[in-house]
């Protein structure tokens, strides 16, 4: 039975999720519109102490969340892995979902988004910013290219089908390696900020660090995926690959642990570590959440045999994955202090929090992808039952 | 000539003739601002204020100590703010000045990450906002005039000149004067070196000067970012390898099964 008969029966179940969904997209879209016209200011809790906040954290964990897709192509064209097959095309879905969700926010979160083309024309290869958005909106379009065959199959044209798929390779080696550059990027981009990142995270390893927990996280991503879309359409999810998924990035979080607690030692950190102030604490969480319980749970094998076990590890990596990503930016950062010398000195450092024009266009865009990602499963071949021909 | 400033802050006496001169200059309006209890004035660096005189009260050598001290762009050597400028916005000429350009801006505001000082401001009350800073009145030192602030200031305690002359002075100063100077030129190495230099009576840390290294702030990244090309070529050679090797073991695979 194909998906879009299955999911007739559970329309009315869904239909409250999907109307919340919508209506969520519509506030974000006309908060948005307000925001566009009337400036970061108007909208906005960012200042000139936290210029960089809500949205950037996000865009950095959908980022590092849409890494499944990279991660899988790697997966299967690359290793030839043929057994997580079935899990490749939800993860390209959300891989391009999330992608074009952080070219919306980043648009919205430009004081001149009026000039967002201005990287193309003006290079400047030094900046890590000018080479991250050089391979967003290359990877996205290479994101689009393996996806389009899909439609394509939709659309019954098999043989543009086979013209595509004749460059799957090529296509995938541009999309792993625009992959790596730009994760690893992301982390340089703190890496020229060395007096403004807490010690705790600043590392000249960021790159490297950020990179792997992409990896971990793109794998935990299509477990989630999996799971929830599994849900949604009452299909039976794909156990052995996601058990497969699991177990693989027991090692990922392996190597990554040891390289944190490598740069701890290594930077004297290690008392700081365990000081629980405020960067201490969310420190800690950050790593007991999102990499040791992930490690202690995906290593049984009981554990990554229930869907519960499988669901409830993904989330705490994917919490894990969030800390990481807005400690670096929100918490870890300490711009009121680098710049107290053009600030008087009885003024209090600045503190934020989003406003709710931020909160609402975030949430917004999400849902937006969310409900795209619903209709995209359910008219488009993208769980294997609903794939016509066989590759 | 690479354009520098020496700042001699115990001959500054907090007139603020420089914080008017250069609103004058830039047309840059005026704040409604509110006591917070220094005489510091507008309390920070904004798009409408880039040079600002900072009242420090602290304690040296036993006895109390009123120190006044000018800052604004440090107009770096090698400025963090240029080299992660997402559109190379923000310039370092060879005259001295680092300089924006308001038509490239996107707004992304990542300078103000990559300055150490945290010198840039953006105008987050303008629906389409820049960037604002000193300028070191570049416009007025490609007509071979002094920047405004230094024409205003009454006691020479900017002083403009070449920075290796103006270094010469700094330490012409601190040798005939030994007890008058803390034995340090703030900026001669800071950051990897900037064009406002400072002579201080008292420690720099006391007045808010942060504690810099001799490099400048983004070495790490451009140096990661410089071997993008090799990285970009290792990546593709290696998932092709990779490639290549699961096919054929694949392939031996497949043969050893049909025997």
């Amino acid at each position: 039975m194909t998906t879009a008969a299955l999911t007739k029966d559970r329309l009315n179940a869904g239909n409250i999720v999907l109307g919340v969904l919508i209506a969520l997209t519509i506030l974000g879209l006309v908060t948005g519109v307000y925001r566009l016209v009337n400036g970061l200011g108007a909208s906005t809790n960012l200042s000139d102490d936290y210029p960089w906040g809500l949205w950037i954290g996000f865009d950095f964990t959908l980022i590092a969340f849409s890494g499944g897709a990279f991660t899988l192509a790697a997966i299967v064209h690359i290793l030839n892995l043929d057994e997580f097959r079935p899990v490749i095309r939800p993860a390209i879905l959300t891989g391009l979902l999330g992608y074009v969700s952080v070219l919306i926010i980043l648009l919205v979160d430009l004081g001149r988004w009026d000039r967002f083309w201005a990287f193309i024309v003006f290079p400047n290869i030094h900046s890590p910013l000018f080479e991250i958005s050089w391979c967003v909106l290359l990877y996205t379009g290479v994101l689009g290219l393996e996806f389009v065959p899909i439609v394509f199959e939709r659309l019954n044209k098999p043989h543009i089908v086979r013209r595509i798929h004749r460059f799957t390779i090529p296509i995938v080696i541009a999309g792993v390696t625009l992959s790596t550059l730009h994760q690893s990027t992301l982390g340089t981009l703190y890496a020229a900020m060395p007096e403004k990142l807490d010690p705790l995270w600043h590392t000249p390893l960021l790159p490297l660090l950020f990179l792997i927990s992409s990896i971990g996280m793109g794998l935990s991503t299509v477990i989630l995926v999996s799971l929830i879309a599994g849900r949604a359409f009452g299909r039976k999810v794909e156990m052995g690959v996601l058990e497969g998924l699991a177990k693989g990035s027991v090692w990922v979080w392996i190597v990554y642990l040891f390289l944190k607690v490598e740069h701890l030692i290594f930077s004297r950190q290690l008392g700081n570590a365990f000081a629980f102030d405020t960067q201490s604490t969310w420190y800690l969480i950050e790593m007991v959440v999102g990499v040791i319980v992930p490690i202690v749970l995906f290593s049984m094998p009981n554990v990554r045999r229930s869907r519960a076990g499988l669901f409830w590890g993904s989330i705490a990596v994917t919490l894990g994955i969030l800390l990481n990503r807005f400690n670096a930016t929100w918490v870890g950062q300490s711009l009121t202090t680098s710049n107290w010398m053009i600030k008087a000195p009885t003024v209090q450092p600045g503190t934020y929090v989003p406003s709710w024009m931020e909160l609402a266009i975030q949430i917004g865009v999400l849902s937006a992808a969310a409900v795209v990602w619903y209709f995209a499963a359910r008219y488009l071949p993208i769980f294997p039952e609903d794939i016509k021909e066989a590759h | 000539m690479s354009h520098a400033i020496l700042v001699d802050i115990t001959r500054c006496m907090g007139c603020r003739g420089c914080q008017v001169a250069c609103k004058a200059w830039n047309d840059n309006a005026a704040e409604t601002t509110t006591c917070l209890g220094c005489y510091d004035n507008p309390p920070r660096l904004s798009p409408d204020t880039w040079s600002l005189v900072r009242y420090s009260e602290t304690e040296y050598l036993g006895k109390f100590q009123w120190v006044f001290s000018k800052l604004q762009c440090m107009h770096c050597e090698h400025p963090g703010c240029a080299s992660v400028c997402t559109v190379g916005a923000l310039e370092k000429t060879s005259q001295g000045p680092v300089v924006y350009h308001d038509e490239k801006c996107i707004g992304c505001r990542y300078c103000q990450y990559g300055c150490p000082f945290g010198v840039p401001t953006y105008e987050w009350n303008k629906a389409l906002g820049l960037i604002r800073k000193c300028t070191f009145c570049a416009d007025r030192l490609a007509e071979g005039l002094e920047p405004a602030c230094v024409k205003a200031c009454p006691t020479d305690a900017l002083v403009h000149g070449d920075r290796e002359y103006l270094l010469t002075q700094a330490r012409g100063r601190i040798a005939a004067r030994p007890g008058k100077y803390v034995n340090h030129i703030y900026g001669e190495t800071e950051a990897g070196g900037t064009s406002w230099m400072y002579l201080s009576p008292v420690p720099f840390d006391q007045l808010g000067f942060p504690e810099l290294g001799k490099e400048h702030p983004t070495l790490a990244s451009e140096a990661i970012l410089n071997s993008t090309p090799i990285a970009l070529i290792a990546a593709v050679a290696a998932l092709s390898g990779l490639y290549q090797l699961t096919k054929r073991r694949d392939e031996m695979k497949a043969k050893e099964e049909s025997r």
